[in-house]
């Protein structure tokens, strides 16, 4: 599982006193691909989304009516994809496999994000015990390896969508509220913050209208990166037998099914994997875009 | 010095106190699973007699007050005795003490990979040529959204089964190593070169470079001796996280080998919910984290003095 | 003494002087360096930008040429030309650059390795990022012995790195060696930073804002340094936006702007002579010359932009006519007889309206020496007797990160009356600030008070201040950080406005209206985001914002250190302006004691969280009491004119 959720260095606010630079430096230097490999990753996210949500539309065939006579057949004109060794058309089961994976992904990343959200900025503005008591709980939770302490909440709750929805809500939220805190307490002693007061602004609509949206737009950014990987780690607990239980498609489980045959059929091991990784391919792209916008919008 | 020993004290007690968290954590945990404890020990078919029960119950402390069994269970865990796996039984700690050899070898050479990947592929592109660069971009992506139990698949169909290099399954010796630690390293190269390369360029825009080279210092001087020192800063934040990639990603690594090991004893543990194992598991997770984390952490001081209290 | 042949480009500096019978030039000794048609042009995603436009210069051996300009005219691109280090986007292309007869155009990259650090040293600004600060400050000073000089053993280059330190007047060299950069002081530094620049003896030094950083006192010091650099031998192009620095130093100055080279020539006649209105411009726009009361910047009316082929200050300048927009003279511009080797691009050069009068050789009365003009009568007439600000005795101390207690302010007291400046003046950790936070009411004193207007203000619950805070209002030293960086200019002039209690709507957006017109902006700002305004433009909404509640007192700290000199003379206009239309107190802080002496009436020098002297400006400035007050005012370069002509003769 690899979670890409690095803190990122904010830009200071306020310097020595110096002349402005007029030599341009070197343009903002982001890991991010020139604009059209953005263009085509959002269609595919479009698409994605409704394959998700209209399966139908894309394939005719059952992905779960099994079909013991035509197991394990190879890619061809009438099975793209081949079938599995129950006889199931590949590619239907890939294109309904969508649903759960996009699903769990979307649903862990909004819980992560409310969760990140409420524990960063609570103990941001709370005094230096609250502040205390909620980070040393982060640096505990955050001492388990993500996949660990998601397996830790299924052991408790047991496999299914929702469990699995939730441990890995669980596993993000420590390494989300980090980051809204670090930057609720950057903004709170920032410039704006000190001029606003000074303008006469009132502390509760102080932090509403400036404090708030400023610690978490960079949450809702670095989120959408965290979405792929939210996806991953779906699909990850899945291949060990813990997320969506069979008959239902999902990618991460069609490939630890398909594992026992790879000797034989190859198209196994690869379509519902393919599959997952373009989507996260997408998303980042997408993610990385969106953060270096972001950036760009707020640094100096 | 004297500021120097004050981090290496704050950051031992600050270990320490996680460790605790971590500890209390698992209990916890262990409290919430649903059901009655003994019936989750014998298993679903069995018809033992309520003496029976009772004997357990005795036997495991089920009866005690939760405060009596959190001290029992701290007394236990600082006496290292990490409980009696449910299923197996036999003590937690010799079942982990067991599987961690292959599995510290697989993490160990997945490690010893992904930083030389990355370190090769950072030097190399970073504030070079915009094409060698989005080579550089392109190959992080992909390293980094492939799920890596996926690659593993590939790997195996490609090498073991059609090529027929590399074991199938088993770890015997190097060759069953090889596709296991490249799977494990590629996503953690991935991020770990994006890091660097991103670090060093930023290094490479820093007024105090161009001082370097006038001074007549070449490109590659400059990179080595002053960049590199500054890209690695942010590595170093980094390390907690890359641990926890280890852990974590050694469970879907030796799944998809077959290779004995933390992982798959982890993963027998959950599905048959044998809590004291998980915990001793997640124990033993936030022990090397911690342990690790607070070793890169004094490192840290060493190699950046800003951060010395002055 | 013989005057050597020009060299053979169409620089024509020295045609004139070969057959004139005036006295011998600076230049007389053989040109160490020529660079002649001298074009940098870098590529941007907005097209192709020339930052260095047909300069040409040359340097004798020993002697010191500055290179003035404000930024973006091209000074700094022009001193890495010299090393090499332009960067990969930029393309260079010259007629000539010789160094030491060594043709500098034709150097592959190894070739300009051994020129660097050797031959050529290079001096930047702030050393706290132009030093490696993971490496210690003797790795940094010793590097290039290690790269020019290989032979040397490890002792024998440590050696050489404590005798180099020890030069540069850095006390207690073995230890400072081993230490970082951060643990030294600034002034220490920007020393060991020089240091590592003449390491390996080059013999050319090129200084690009090596004192900006600095407080005055420290400044003053590494001026030294530099000035004994000069004196051992050592050629020196130093680059620089403070005309005052550079004078004391300078055998000759180039003044750019817009990549060009506007005027060049020795500096006495350039500074009491000028002929390029902006050259004039920039005299007038130091504040030190000036007493308060006058106005610093030209009026400028904005003219129609220049072609590509014209004046870049034809945008700005009163005497531009077609002429100027459409081309520039070629460089054999105006070199009066008497005067070889200085001469302007200009179509109209000589003496504008309002400036220092032609006569030659003489100093002109308008830029005497300013050992300090007598107090201007403050313009508002002091009223009544209750000041508006009574700050008494105020005490503030903050732990520092190792435990122990630091004491920013101590027992800090003076009035503000309505309608009047005070400037509090200090070095940095001076407790200035902290002073000002508390005054704002966003900091607690530990001990004192402050009073406004009669009542209490530093007692107050937050609660019931906030009401009154209106009539208190401050412009920050950054304005961009005081800016919430999402909202644009409506929106923050909005928020201000609202607070001020102005009903929404039609109201609003009239007194929005008023604003922009009272600090000068145009409308069509309104949509923009701070960070997409210049610095000047972005202080003047920051003045806009605090205007909004029409406060009787404005804090202004540092309000104008970060700006350029000629936008920080229209600022302080406006500030001025707006103190007299408005009757506001202004208590105006700043390190620069020009500045201060430009615009207050009553001053308090603060040193160490203490004010160690206060009163009247004027006789502050000429009767110090305070031994850090004289300390203070020797440090402070002035453009003194007679000086400098008797030093270049």
């Amino acid at each position: 599982m690899t979670n890409i959720t690095l803190i990122k260095d904010v830009p200071t606010q306020g310097g020595a006193p110096g002349r402005e630079r007029a030599t341009r430096g070197r343009g903002r230097l982001r890991g991010v691909l020139p604009p059209p490999a953005v263009l085509v990753a959002s269609v595919v996210l479009i698409l994605l989304i409704l394959v998700a949500a209209v399966p139908g539309l894309f394939t005719s065939a059952s992905p779960i009516v099994t079909n013991p006579v035509d197991a394990l057949l190879p890619p061809s004109g009438a099975h793209w994809f081949g079938t599995d060794e129950l006889g199931r058309d590949l590619f239907t089961r890939v294109i309904y496999g969508a649903r759960p994976s996009l699903l769990i992904g979307l649903g862990a990343t909004v819980l992560s994000i409310f969760g990140g959200a409420v524990l960063g900025i609570a103990a941001a503005l709370s005094g230096r015990a609250g502040d205390q008591i909620l980070m040393r709980l982060a640096d505990v939770l955050l001492s388990l390896p993500q996949l660990m302490l998601a397996l830790l909440v299924i052991t408790v709750l047991g496999p299914g969508t929702v469990n699995t929805m939730l441990a890995i809500a669980i596993a993000f939220v420590p390494g989300y509220a980090r980051i809204v805190r670090a930057e609720a307490l950057v903004v709170r002693r920032s410039g704006y913050v000190e001029a606003a007061t000074g303008l006469g602004l009132r502390r509760s609509v102080l932090i509403f209208r400036h404090i708030l949206p400023n610690a978490l737009g960079p949450l809702l950014v670095l989120a959408t990166v965290g979405f792929g990987t939210a996806i991953i780690s779906a699909s990850g607990l899945s291949f060990l037998g813990l997320g969506p239980q069979p008959p239902s498609p999902e990618w991460g489980a069609m490939l630890s099914d398909g594992r026992n045959y790879l000797s034989t059929a190859w198209w196994l091991g690869v379509f519902p994997g393919l599959a997952i990784t373009l989507t996260v391919i997408a998303v980042n792209l997408v993610g990385r875009r969106a953060q270096a916008r972001f950036t760009r919008r707020t640094a100096q | 010095m004297k500021a120097l020993l004050k981090g290496v004290a704050q950051r031992l007690v600050a270990a320490l106190a996680v460790m605790f968290g971590a500890a209390t954590i698992a209990f916890i945990a262990l409290q919430l699973i649903p059901g009655d404890p003994v019936a989750t020990l014998l298993g679903p078919q069995s018809s033992a007699t309520a003496a029976v029960r009772r004997q357990i119950t005795l036997q495991y402390g089920f009866n005690q007050p939760v405060a009596v069994q959190y001290l029992h269970y701290l007394n236990r865990l600082v006496h290292g005795d990490l409980g009696q796996s449910y299923q197996l039984q036999r003590p937690v700690a010799s079942l982990i003490s067991e599987q961690l050899g292959p599995t510290a070898q697989l993490a160990l050479a997945a490690l010893v990979l992904a930083v030389v990947i990355a370190l090769v592929s950072a030097v190399a592109t970073a504030g070079r040529r915009p094409a060698l660069r989005a080579v550089a971009v392109t190959w992080e992506l992909i390293a980094v959204s492939s799920p890596s139990y996926w690659v593993g698949i590939l790997l195996l169909t490609a090498f073991s089964f059609q090529l027929q290099i590399f074991p199938v399954a088993g770890a015997q010796d190097f060759s069953a190593l090889v596709l296991p630690a490249f799977t494990l390293a590629l996503p953690i190269a991935g991020v770990l070169a994006q890091v660097l390369r991103e670090g060093l360029e930023a290094a490479l825009a820093e007024p105090f470079i161009v001082t370097a080279r006038a001074r007549g210092l070449s490109q590659n001087a400059v990179r080595l001796r002053h960049a590199l020192r500054h890209a690695s800063v942010p590595l170093l934040t980094l390390t907690g996280w890359l641990t926890g990639s280890l852990l974590g990603g050694a469970v879907l690594v030796e799944a998809v080998f077959g290779r004995p090991g933390i992982g798959a004893l982890t993963l027998q543990a959950v599905t048959s919910k044998d809590m004291p194992l998980v915990i001793g598991l997640v124990l033993l997770s936030a022990f090397v984290f911690v342990a690790i984390s607070t070793i890169l952490d004094l490192l840290y001081l060493v190699i950046d003095p800003r951060l010395r209290a002055a | 003494m013989t005057v050597p042949a020009a060299p053979s480009s169409t620089a024509d500096l020295s045609s004139t002087a070969a057959t004139s019978p005036a006295k011998p030039l600076a230049s007389s000794r053989a040109p160490l360096l020529v660079v002649d048609g001298l074009d940098v042009t870098f590529a941007t995603a907005a097209g192709p930008v020339r930052a260095v436009r047909n300069v040409s210069f040359t340097l004798a051996e020993g002697e010191c040429l500055a290179i003035v300009g404000e930024s973006g005219s091209g000074k700094s691109v022009t001193a890495r030309t010299l090393v090499g280090l332009t960067g990969g986007r930029s393309s260079v292309k010259a007629g000539q650059i010789t160094f030491d007869g060594q043709d500098l155009t034709a150097l592959t990259e190894t070739g300009w390795r051994a020129v660097r650090g050797r031959e050529i040293g290079l001096v930047f600004q702030d050393a706290l990022v132009s030093l490696d600060p993971l490496r210690t400050v003797g790795a940094e000073v010793g590097e290039p012995l290690r790269t020019h000089r290989r032979s040397l053993t490890r002792t024998e280059i440590h050696d050489e790195v404590i005798t180099l330190l020890s030069n540069v007047g850095i006390p207690d060299p073995e230890q400072r060696a081993r230490q970082y950069p951060h643990q030294l002081s600034g002034g220490l530094r920007q020393r060991a930073l020089i240091a590592s620049a003449i390491a390996a003896e080059p013999r050319l030094v090129l200084a690009d804002e090596p004192t900006t950083a600095l407080d005055v006192t420290v400044q003053a010091q590494v001026l030294d340094l530099l000035e004994q650099l000069k004196q051992g031998g050592t050629t020196l192009l130093l680059i620089s936006h403070d005309l005052a620095v550079v004078a004391r130093l300078a055998d000759r100055i180039a003044v750019m702007h817009g990549g060009l080279i506007v005027e060049q020539g020795p500096a006495g006649q350039l500074l009491s002579n000028p002929q390029h209105p902006y050259t004039q411009a920039l005299i007038a726009a130091v504040p030190s010359i000036h007493a308060k009361g006058t106005t610093l910047s030209a009026d400028t009316v904005e003219q129609p932009a220049a072609g590509p082929g014209g004046c870049p200050y034809a945008v700005r300048c009163l005497r531009a006519d077609q002429r100027c927009r459409e081309a520039l003279p070629a460089r054999a511009g105006n070199e009066s007889e008497n005067e070889p080797a200085h001469q302007s691009l200009c179509w109209h050069p000589g003496p504008g309206p309002g400036g220092p009068s032609p006569a030659a050789g003489s100093t002109s009365s308008a830029l005497a020496t300013i050992k300090i003009s007598t107090t201007a009568a403050p313009l508002v007439p002091a009223t009544a007797a209750d000041p508006l600000l009574d700050v008494d005795a105020i005490s503030k101390r903050f732990r520092s990160p190792d435990g122990s207690w630091y004491d920013a302010v101590q027992d800090v007291s003076f009035q503000l009356r309505r309608g009047e400046t005070l400037g509090l003046v200090g070095e940095s950790g001076s407790g200035k600030t902290t002073a000002a936070r508390i005054v704002l009411g966003l900091l607690a004193p530990d001990s004192g008070s402050v009073r406004f207007d009669g009542g209490p203000w530093s007692e107050l619950r937050e609660r019931d201040r906030r009401t009154r805070r209106r009539r208190i209002q401050a412009v920050y030293q950054d304005p961009l950080g005081s800016f919430d960086p999402r909202y644009t200019v409506a929106r923050i002039l909005g928020e201000a406005t609202a607070l001020a209690g102005v009903r929404r709507g039609a109201d609003r957006k009239t007194r929005i209206s008023e604003l922009l017109d009272q600090v000068d902006l145009p409308h069509g700002l309104l949509g923009r985001r701070p960070r997409e305004l210049s610095g000047g433009q972005r202080q003047r909404v920051a003045i806009a914002r605090a205007l909004a509640p029409t406060p009787d007192i404005l804090v202004c700290d540092e309000p104008v250190s970060a700006l350029d000199v000629s936008i920080q003379a229209q600022i302080l206009d406006l500030l001025a302006a707006l103190q007299r239309d408005l009757q506001m107190a202004l208590l105006f802080i700043s390190h620069d004691l020009g500045v201060i002496h430009h615009v207050s009436d009553q001053i308090a020098v603060m040193k160490d969280g203490r004010i160690v002297e206060s009163g009247a400006v004027g006789d502050v400035f000429s009767n110090p009491t305070a031994e850090y007050t004289r300390e203070l005012l020797a440090a402070v370069p002035r453009l003194d004119l007679d000086e400098v002509r008797n030093g270049s003769e």
